[in-house]
């Protein structure tokens, strides 16, 4: 086969775009294991809800004629909307679900994080029909709610959730630009520049803030940074904070540039990146970049020379490669005793 | 040797187990048997009848009686994706049998029908699970679906096994049919068909001579775009690609990006709508300006054209009918009042129940103690043998469980719907 240097490329700037994703929602999967040790396997359905909200305000947005008078405004305050949202969710799944496992023996957090992810999925599709049937409540024959409400409501959920896929207005189009023989349309160039100057924004948290400091204590010793007065919960809190957010950014990016939201999609993102996560070291954060993206450059380049059918193949087979040469993964330091 | 004696504990314990399922199966038996023993000489006397009177009795029904004592219900089981992606479909063809049931009139000589949904997921091995469950319930009279050829594949044989009438509204797939079940019904075209015309309207009415071929690696999917890519290549056309997509993902570009290398000059796509409209509205992205073909699947206008962000326009699907709808709008009316339109497989559905009461009607008879009796073989001859005009049009089974006559529409997407472009009609 003669090599296509610019079929190449084209790969190369698909699979930077996958990674892209996948890298922001690594993210969270990394940093909540870094402090909690546990993986949070409803960080998926974070992602989705991100999406799920920010279409919702999206809506409301073009309802109001915000999104006439100026796009740009209502695409910012979408994503805000997406990651407060997303972040949001991602806090009271800590505070309700997690919190009061902290101290129970390992698998029963994971096992909570599962039942959430089903719960949150389920959540989203049955909304509507759970509004139905609850303001049709009656007692002793009478309606509890006036009849005005319920078609109200009922028409509020199902712009929010619902079985059906749902669907972003098309805002980027298929426009793009020629790079030497390859085209590129705008919105991978949008999407690359988003995630990557959000990634250099939370290394820089991480790295220089007091509350990275705190995050990076909590993840050495829960306890000793207890004792060196840092409100650990708090820390805690403010982690799922902000990689839920990322994830809601991924989830209102994915709605944007791709149109297709519903309430299965943070399965597959999730499992991609919880791989990225661990390809790239789990509890570490720039291993969590790099992990997303070697895991979306290895399926597009992969594929070149295998059948398309192989993609997962090769990059999952990338990953136990990886894991057998280093146990750790990509930037993964030794696990302590205690964090294990 | 703790894992020996884990294993050994284990089978003791599945030795157990097998022995407590029997030992209910044989009290069971022992039950009826006690209360049946009239039946049981019910039985002895009709050998001794046959010598005597000979025609008076009935002959005993190879497969066996579906039997409900009086005040039982009738069960109407439906087997089909009710959560996850495609619970939309699920709900449309729940919805179909209710409708059916409600204007059969909800019981049969005195005993009630009531809907029994199982969730398959559209995928195998749930639907085998809810096969077990279905095959295992003395109530159920028969079974509406699965949905998706994928799990219509594995459950069937499960429906075979046990004789349980089956009659699925949407599975396409070829192979569904050619395994020679006499309890198994479709009120679909096969995708045998699908194909032949979608080759034939590429190669002749568009003058297309290289195709690009995708599916979801489904069944269903990877089943008719090989049909496809058979038929077109027959007709001395090139196939440049064959590739598949991963479902439940969202950026298909990497494959776009191989099947694009080849520079066909229409691409096809075997899967469903929302993956479809990702498709399409990836190909349009990486610069792609030939036809995009697709089957039934992709079929919907919520799902696959209001999905594409005005992507889909131009594109084409197949979609399988059959001639003389009775009455289809006055139905389209009273389903969208009671469930919201229809979305894909509530009209079969309900033509599918339909048939399955109105034949359990003819061949159901109250034994001596009142209790409601429906030979299981009868009920599947009388579906084969009686035709029927439905809201999807005028149904005839074949000795395959295949519809007799059937026609196969192009549809083109123009201003945001399907427009019917090109009819072909098959069978007598």
């Amino acid at each position: 086969m003669e090599f296509d240097f610019t079929r190449f490329a084209e790969q190369l700037i698909n699979g930077l775009t996958v990674g892209s994703f996948y890298a922001l929602i690594a993210l969270g999967y990394t940093m909540v294991y870094g402090v909690l040790t546990m993986i949070n396997f409803a960080h998926g359905e974070i992602f989705m809800m991100g999406a799920y909200i920010g279409l919702f305000s999206l809506n409301r947005m073009v309802d109001a004629g915000l999104y006439e008078r100026s796009p740009i405004t209502a695409i910012i305050l979408t994503f805000l909307a997406g990651m407060a949202g997303a972040a949001l969710t991602g806090v009271t799944i800590e505070r309700l679900a997690y919190r009061p496992l902290r101290r129970a023996a390992r698998l029963a957090p994971l096992i909570s994080a599962i039942g959430i992810s089903i719960f949150l999925q389920e959540f989203v599709r049955i909304l509507p029909a759970m509004g139905e049937q609850v303001m049709g409540l009656r007692i002793a024959g009478n309606p509890i709610f006036p009849p005005g409400w319920q078609e109200a409501v009922i028409g509020v959920l199902e712009d929010f959730g619902g079985v059906q896929v749902k669907t972003y207005p098309g805002i980027f189009t298929t426009d793009g630009f020629y790079l030497g023989e390859v085209y590129v349309t705008y919105s991978r160039v949008i999407i690359l520049v988003i995630s990557m100057l959000t990634m250099v924004g939370l290394w820089l948290l991480v790295k220089f803030s007091r509350l990275g400091k705190a995050m990076r204590a909590v993840s050495e010793d829960k306890d000793v940074a207890a004792l060196m007065g840092i409100n650990v919960n708090r820390v805690i809190s403010q982690t799922f904070l902000i990689g839920s957010a990322l994830a809601g950014l991924a989830g209102v990016m994915q709605g944007m540039f791709y149109l297709q939201i519903r309430n299965t999609m943070g399965f597959v993102p999730g499992i991609k990146a919880f791989t990225a996560a661990v390809l790239g070291g789990i509890g570490n954060i720039p291993g969590a970049m790099l992990g997303g993206y070697t895991l979306g450059l290895a399926e597009v380049i992969g594929i070149q020379f295998l059948p398309a059918i192989y993609k997962d193949v090769v990059a999952f087979g990338l990953l136990v490669l990886i894991l057998i040469f280093k146990p750790t993964g990509i930037l993964g330091e030794a696990l302590t005793e205690k964090k294990m | 040797m703790k894992i020996k004696r884990y294993t050994l504990f284990s089978l003791l314990l599945i030795v157990v187990l097998l022995l407590a399922a029997c030992g209910g199966n044989t009290t069971d038996t022992g039950d009826t048997g006690n209360t049946g023993d009239t039946g049981n000489t019910g039985d002895t006397g009709n050998t001794g009848n046959t010598g005597d009177t000979g025609d008076e009795m009935m002959e005993e029904d190879p497969w066996g009686y579906i039997t409900f004592a009086p005040g039982e219900s009738i069960k109407l089981a439906v087997s089909s994706a009710l959560a996850g992606g495609y619970a939309v479909y699920g709900q449309d063809m729940v919805n179909g049998v209710e409708l059916a049931i409600e204007d059969f009139g909800g019981e049969l000589m005195g005993f009630p029908i009531i809907v029994e949904a199982g969730d398959d997921g559209c995928e195998g091995a749930p639907a085998v699970t809810v096969a077990e469950q279905f095959s295992a319930d003395p109530a159920v009279l028969g079974v509406i679906g699965p949905m998706c050829s994928g799990s219509v594949f594995p459950a069937s044989d499960i429906y075979a096994g046990n004789n349980v009438v089956m009659i699925t509204p949407s599975s396409t797939a070829v192979i569904i049919t050619a395994r020679g079940y006499q309890n198994l019904f479709r009120t679909v075209a096969n995708d045998d068909l699908q194909a032949e015309v979608t080759a034939g309207f590429l190669a002749e009415d568009k003058g297309v001579t290289t195709l690009g071929i995708m599916h979801d690696q489904s069944l269903y999917g990877e089943g008719i775009a090989q049909a496809i890519s058979d038929k077109f290549e027959a007709g001395g056309g090139t196939v440049t690609a064959f590739e598949g997509i991963t479902r439940g993902e969202t950026d298909y570009s990497a494959v776009i990006s191989e099947v694009l290398a080849g520079e066909p000059e229409a691409v096809y796509f075997g899967g469903m709508d929302a993956e479809g409209a990702l498709l399409i509205n990836q190909l349009r992205a990486a610069g792609f300006e030939g036809i995009f073909f697709g089957p039934d699947g992709i079929k919907s206008k919520p799902t696959f054209i209001d999905a594409s962000g005005g992507a889909a326009e131009g594109s084409f699907a197949t979609f399988g009918a059959v001639a003389g709808a009775v009455g289809a709008e006055d139905w389209a009316t009273r389903f969208a009042e009671k469930y919201g339109d229809p979305v894909a497989y509530g009209p079969g559905s309900y033509d599918s129940a339909t048939i399955i009461l109105q034949a359990a009607e003819k061949v159901a008879f109250l034994d001596a103690d009142g209790n409601l009796k429906i030979p299981r073989f009868a009920l599947a001859e009388m579906i084969r043998a009686t035709p029927y005009e439905g809201v999807t049009g005028a149904l005839q089974f074949t000795e395959t469980g295949d519809l007799a006559k059937v026609s196969i529409t192009v549809f083109e997407v123009v201003d945001g719907d399907f427009i019917e472009v090109k009819t072909v009609d098959f069978g007598e």
